[in-house]
């Protein structure tokens, strides 16, 4: 490059949009570009030959002053940047904010150059960022602002959300109190009128429900909290739930409801089984609700099968008023139903389709309908499921030679029949289908004719002209000396109870509508005399609901009366007894005491909640197996979660739903003798029998029970009181503490003289819970005293208290012997537990008894397998001569005098 | 074939190689030290990672590891032994490294100007650290060019004819295949910050050389380890 | 004051090269053992008494502090330095803490010396 003239130069460097400052080794100034005299309010003159630091001595020791040596002694450049820097140049600039002479921002360049020489020099350029710093400063408080009333929304949100969760759990409380009082109170005698004002109480309720929990979730959803889970479950439970959920609606509306579920579907599958039916129980009562009639079907099939996933479609078709195009597009927006005038006609929050499209995505699928106006709707949802034991087949018929099985389906709805009769072919049975009874007959006689029987029918109970029932009737009539097939009558859920009354020999079994694959692979397994594994959960339920509970004995822990007292009169109608604890210590006490079939456990508790009881329940390994079924008001999936993790086995959501809690106590008190276990596993007169054996009648004790005024040591209105006034269980848990905890003291100090401490703090805390029941007060103080100091490990305070506890046990059963008195002369625990027998055939026998006295009144002659019942319990040869001229009487229809012989009978057993 | 060949050429031995990675080593402990005085807290540092590969090789581990644009400083450095050093940030933690240490509490979705400015002065502090120390050790002198901020995807900031107009012109007399050769050196940085786990940065240094200058580098290594 | 042993424990070969060469050019009375990790430290060490240890700090397997810490249990007396390039204000105050002398990176002749006075060599 040739010479340049330097003048040039310089100006150049003057002018240039930077500040340019240039050090000689000595780190003194020899340059000074013009925008530095303005940015510094310093004339080069003045600055000229001085050493950078010393003009600037609040520099020296700063990045700045480093980066210059740095450049001078290595050549090494460095950026400093605004920031990171927090001592730079004394330099001033116009700005908005601070005027004319506002501090400048600045970024620093230090780099080296050589001279001519080769010597190094140090060249400092300046940039003036002021304006950058102070857009950047502007766009971060907006965004800060911006953030700000973001987060002022997502609270008032959260706010919004929570509130409504809160206000749903206050207002859950009060309605249980109305659906539980008016269901109870429709069971009593009512006039016609009476019976209209409550059905029609109850019914709002239910509806009012359904609007709370719509928008619970909604505000769920709202706030991103809607949560899955992930357990396994039974396609089929899931839809045999949406059946019992719409099928009364649909009865009133004169509606058929059928399900299909395609052959391939998997039904072992893992999600959530509740969002499942949430969806499907919207879809189909939309679907029931805007069909005046003809029909509503649930159908399923695969749309996609993996080893481990399947994706299933859920179809939901309605013969109902349908919707425009218009119409279909708002539909699954918030607030919105098909028109305005549809939401005050057939009522409801709008929210279900909109609910039902958040969860459907979140079940990874989609949702869409077709309609047009008139000709009904479809709706559609997608759905993806992990599969559970995948290789399991399905219906596997249990023998070959039931492949080819002939069987008839006559239903005058062309679709249910259609629907049965494809299930029944899935099974790879012969199916013929016809519409009516006249029909059937027909093909009944011809398939004879053919030698080529049926080997079971399926009748519908309503079909026109003849109904199932005379069919049936008609079939055992003209065919009697033929080989006669099973008949399964389907009826629908209110004509239960009058079929049931009818109990007729015709019949096999009995199925409610809207039947299932599932349920008709059970029943007609049933009927062929299998045994039915898995597959039959929802039939059993069908069947064994009503008689699950009979003689079961459930522990209630719940704190609120009205809860309470809802609960425990729901299951007594069922024919179960149910003992009361008002918080989770009770309950923990009362199962120590008393051996129960299932416990129903409130979560919210004075004392103990429920969580904590669970977890104490299921330490001890006696109750591993005990169910307990948690009832919460707060309905979130997490409190679910909640639930299971502390080992209870299910939830009910409050209100309870006199049904659903009958369902899923059902599933898990076992019958004492299964129906499947048996030939004939619907043999109902069986059936009763076994209940009537289990059948502890709790008013008849409750009468004999007889109580002193008081009792040493124990405060009997407290004590009674943790026991709900049930004088008999307060009278069977003195009796528990007398036959057991006579040498408490003695038990607790061997199991701590083998250093069994853990066994020692168990007796004790057990101990505190009974005699806390029992109003034990002094008791109850020094055994708390005592299980601290165990767990603690105070060994003075142990015997101290060791001594106290053995002092005061004393008066307590001395006081308890002259109530047992008739005990008192058998101390030895075999003999106690012979009473103990003779106690449970005693309550046996009561409830034989009464059973008979109802029987016998009526001229029934069913009385004569309850006598033979008795004979056997009774179990001594002293009263044969009785049994049996009571066995014959009844024999022979001899009612009246039976009524004599068995009056006496009941006199002289009375005195066992 | 001809690549094998060229490999050959460039093949440090083991200690050539273990002498050039503790001089990194260094040169790493400097930049942390200079990194633990502006975020005022202690600096993690990982045993550095030495590999000499190809370009592609190059490209395809920063590839493999980072999809979307790289941030990097670029320092060149000129003199006997000329190259290219480069600190390379993966976007995202770029983004969070800058924000560590300006402790924004609002930060912007793009790396704004002013972050920008700050990546530059950090990334300078850092290659300033490492490559005092790493030419502290050789005879060759060097010259500096400032420090730049870059923004591209690998396959340019790997490319040595990206970088040098002095490379870049001798490369165009030779095979340029051959040539575009690049020292990969991986390090991590790690904030110690206990509070703070989220904020871990990690980066690596790459030095670009020619094959010439490669050359130099090996004998560079042979007198100093003839000194020891 | 002859025959002390000292040991130098460092992945890389240049970094024991260099304490090599100073150890033959000043003291050459001493007996210099040489270790690339921690593990092959402890067992060298296992039946030699040993007066003078120089550990670096980033090594492959155990860190320099950790083997200072296990070589103070077996050789309380031993004085034991970190040598490292990781020169952070920190991990000298930690190096410090635990008793241990601090040197940066490179080694040098001069910083020996400058151990040896403070071990009263």
């Amino acid at each position: 490059m040739a010479e340049m003239d330097k003048h040039l130069l310089t100006r150049a460097l003057d002018v240039s949009a930077v500040g340019i400052v240039i050090l000689d080794p000595d780190q003194k100034i020899v340059f000074w570009n013009e925008w530095m005299e303005k940015g510094s309010h310093l004339p080069f003159d003045t600055v000229f030959n001085q050493p950078i630091f010393e003009l600037f001595p609040n520099l020296v020791n700063s990045r700045v002053e480093r980066a210059v040596e740095g450049a001078l002694t290595n050549g090494l450049p460095t950026a400093l940047s605004h920031r990171l820097t927090p001592r730079l140049f004394p330099l001033y600039t116009a700005s908005e904010k601070g005027g004319k002479n506002a501090k400048m921002s600045q970024m620093v360049l230090v780099k080296a150059i050589r001279d001519s020489d080769g010597i190094r020099y140090c060249m400092i350029q300046i940039e003036d960022i002021t304006n950058t710093v102070s857009r950047e400063h502007l766009l971060r408080n907006q965004a800060r602002e911006l953030e700000k009333s973001k987060q002022i929304a997502q609270s008032a949100n959260q706010a919004k959300s929570d509130f409504l969760a809160n206000m749903s759990h206050e207002i859950r409380t009060p309605m249980n109190a109305i659906i539980g009082m008016s269901h109870l109170a429709l069971k009593t005698d009512l006039d016609a009128r009476q019976r209209d004002y409550l059905q029609k109480v109850n019914n709002s309720a239910q509806s009012l429900l359904g609007i709370i929990n719509d928008i619970l979730d909604f505000s769920k959803i709202e706030a991103g909290k809607l949560t899955m889970e992930l357990v396994p479950f039974y396609l089929d439970d899931v839809l045999k739930n949406v059946a019992n959920l719409i099928s009364i609606k649909a009865e009133e509306n004169g509606l058929e409801v059928s399900f299909h579920v395609d052959k391939d579907v998997p039904l072992n599958l893992i999600g959530d089984p509740l969002r499942l039916g949430q969806v499907l129980t919207n879809l189909a009562s939309n679907a029931v609700k805007f069909t005046k009639q003809g029909n509503v079907v649930l159908s399923t099939h695969v749309k996609a099968l993996q080893e481990y996933r399947v994706v299933l479609v859920f179809k939901v078709k309605d013969t109902g008023i349908g919707m425009s195009e218009a119409q279909q597009k708002q539909l699954f927006q918030a607030f919105s139903q098909a028109d305005s005038s549809t939401t005050r006609r057939f009522g409801g929050t709008g929210l279900g389709l909109t609910i039902s499209k958040r969860l459907v995505k979140m079940m990874g699928g989609e949702i869409w309908v077709e309609s047009a106006p008139e000709q009904g709707s479809t709706f559609q949802f997608t759905a993806t499921f992990s599969r559970k034991d995948t290789d399991r087949r399905r219906f596997r018929l249990p023998s070959r030679d039931l492949i080819g099985l002939r069987v008839l389906v006559a239903d005058n709805n062309p679709i249910v029949r259609e629907v049965t009769q494809k299930s029944l072919a899935s099974f790879s049975f012969q199916v013929t289908a016809v519409a009516s009874g006249e029909e059937a007959l027909f093909e009944i006689e011809n398939a004879l004719g053919n030698n080529q029987p049926f080997e079971i029918v399926y009748l519908d109970r309503n079909m026109e002209i003849m109904g199932g029932m005379e069919t049936a009737h008609e079939i055992k009539r003209r065919f009697s000396q033929k080989k006669l097939p099973k008949i399964i009558l389907l009826t629908t859920y209110s004509q239960q109870d009058v079929v049931k009354a009818a109990r007729t020999d015709d019949v096999d079994v009995f199925l409610t509508k809207p039947v299932n694959t599932s349920m008709i692979f059970a029943a007609s397994m049933t009927v062929l005399g299998h045994r039915v594994a898995h597959a039959n959960t929802a039939l059993r339920e069908q069947i064994a609901n009503e008689n699950a509970l009979r003689g079961s004995h459930i522990l209630l822990v719940e704190d609120n009366e009205i809860n309470q007292q809802i609960a425990k009169e729901l299951l007594e109608e069922e024919g179960a007894t149910v003992q009361i604890a008002s918080n989770g210590q009770e309950g923990v006490a009362a199962i120590e005491l008393v051996q129960f079939d299932a416990v129903l456990m409130d979560i919210q508790m004075p004392i103990m909640d429920g969580y904590v009881a669970t977890r104490i329940i299921r330490e001890d390994e006696r109750f591993a197996d005990l169910p307990i079924i948690a009832m919460t008001a707060n309905a979130m999936a997490s409190d679910r979660e909640k639930c299971l993790q502390a080992g209870m086995d299910e939830h009910i959501d409050k209100p309870i739903n006199p049904t659903s809690m009958f369902q899923i106590l059902s599933r898990f008190i076992k019958p004492k003798q299964l129906i499947a276990d048996k030939t004939n596993p619907l043999d109902e007169r069986e059936q009763q029998e076994v209940v009537a054996q289990q059948q502890i009648p709790a008013e008849i004790e409750r009468q004999t029970v007889l109580l002193p005024d008081t009792l040493d040591g124990i405060d009997m209105n407290r004590g009674l009181h943790s026991v709900n006034d049930n004088k008999t269980l307060y009278l069977k848990v003195l009796r528990g503490i007398y036959t057991r905890n006579q040498g408490i003291a003695e038990q607790i100090k061997s199991a701590l003289d083998i250093g069994d401490g853990q066994t020692a703090q168990r007796l004790a805390h057990t101990f505190k819970g009974v005699s806390g029941t029992i109003g034990a007060t002094k008791l109850y103080e020094i055994s708390a005293q005592l299980e601290e100091a165990i767990k603690f490990g105070d060994d003075t305070n142990i015997s101290g208290q060791l001594n106290l506890l053995s002092e005061a046990v004393k008066p307590v059963m001395v006081g308890l012997a002259q109530l047992f008195e008739q005990e008192k002369q058998h101390t030895n625990t075999e003999i106690e537990q012979k009473t103990l027998d003779r106690k449970v055939d005693k309550t046996q026998i009561d409830a034989l008894i009464s059973r008979l006295t109802v029987l016998i009144e009526d001229g029934d002659s069913d009385a004569l397998d309850v006598v033979n019942k008795l004979k056997k319990i009774v179990g001594s040869s002293h009263y044969d001569a009785q049994f049996n001229q009571l066995e014959l009487l009844i024999d022979d229809y001899e009612f009246e005098q039976a009524q004599v012989i068995f009056q006496q009978l009941v006199a002289v057993l009375s005195e066992i | 074939m001809e690549k094998v060949e060229c490999r050959r050429v460039f093949k440090l031995s083991a200690l050539e190689e273990d002498a050039l990675k503790e001089f990194f080593n260094m040169g790493l402990g400097m930049a942390a030290d200079s990194l633990s005085q502006m975020v005022d807290n202690e600096v993690l540092l990982s045993l550095p990672q030495l590999k000499i590969v190809s370009y592609e090789e190059a490209t395809a581990h920063l590839v493999a590891n980072q999809k979307e644009k790289l941030v990097a400083v670029r320092q060149n450095f000129i003199g006997e032994l000329s190259g290219t050093a480069l600190l390379i940030f993966p976007g995202a933690e770029s983004l969070e490294l800058v924000r560590t240490l300006l402790s924004d509490d609002m930060p912007l979705d793009i790396l704004s100007e002013l972050e920008q400015e700050t990546l530059l002065d950090v990334g300078n502090v850092i290659l300033n650290a490492f490559l005092a120390s790493f030419t502290q050790m050789m005879s060759v002198e060097f010259d500096f060019e400032a420090a730049e901020f870059l923004k591209g995807s690998s396959e340019f900031l790997l490319n040595i004819t990206s970088h040098l107009a002095t490379q870049q012109r001798a490369i165009m007399g030779d095979s340029v295949a051959d040539d575009e050769r690049a020292v990969l050196l991986m390090m991590d940085f790690k904030t110690s910050d206990e509070e703070k786990k989220q904020h871990t940065l990690s980066g690596f240094v790459v030095l670009l050389f020619t094959r010439q200058a490669m050359a130099v580098l090996k004998k560079e290594l042979e007198t100093i380890l003839g000194q020891w | 004051m002859s025959n002390q042993t000292a040991i130098i424990i460092d992945d890389s070969s240049l970094a024991r090269m260099m304490v090599r060469k100073i150890f033959a050019t000043s003291m050459a009375d001493w007996t210099l053992l040489e270790a690339a990790n921690g593990d092959e430290a402890l067992a060298l060490m296992a039946d030699k008494s040993v007066d003078l240890a120089l550990v670096d700090f980033n090594m492959p397997g155990m860190n320099g502090i950790d083997l200072a810490e296990r070589m103070m249990e077996t050789a309380p007396s031993m004085s034991i330095h970190l040598v490292t390039a990781n020169i952070q204000e920190r991990m000298r105050i930690r190096a410090e803490s635990m008793g241990l002398g601090f040197i940066k990176k490179p080694i040098n002749a001069a910083k020996v010396a400058e151990i040896m006075k403070h071990i009263g060599h």
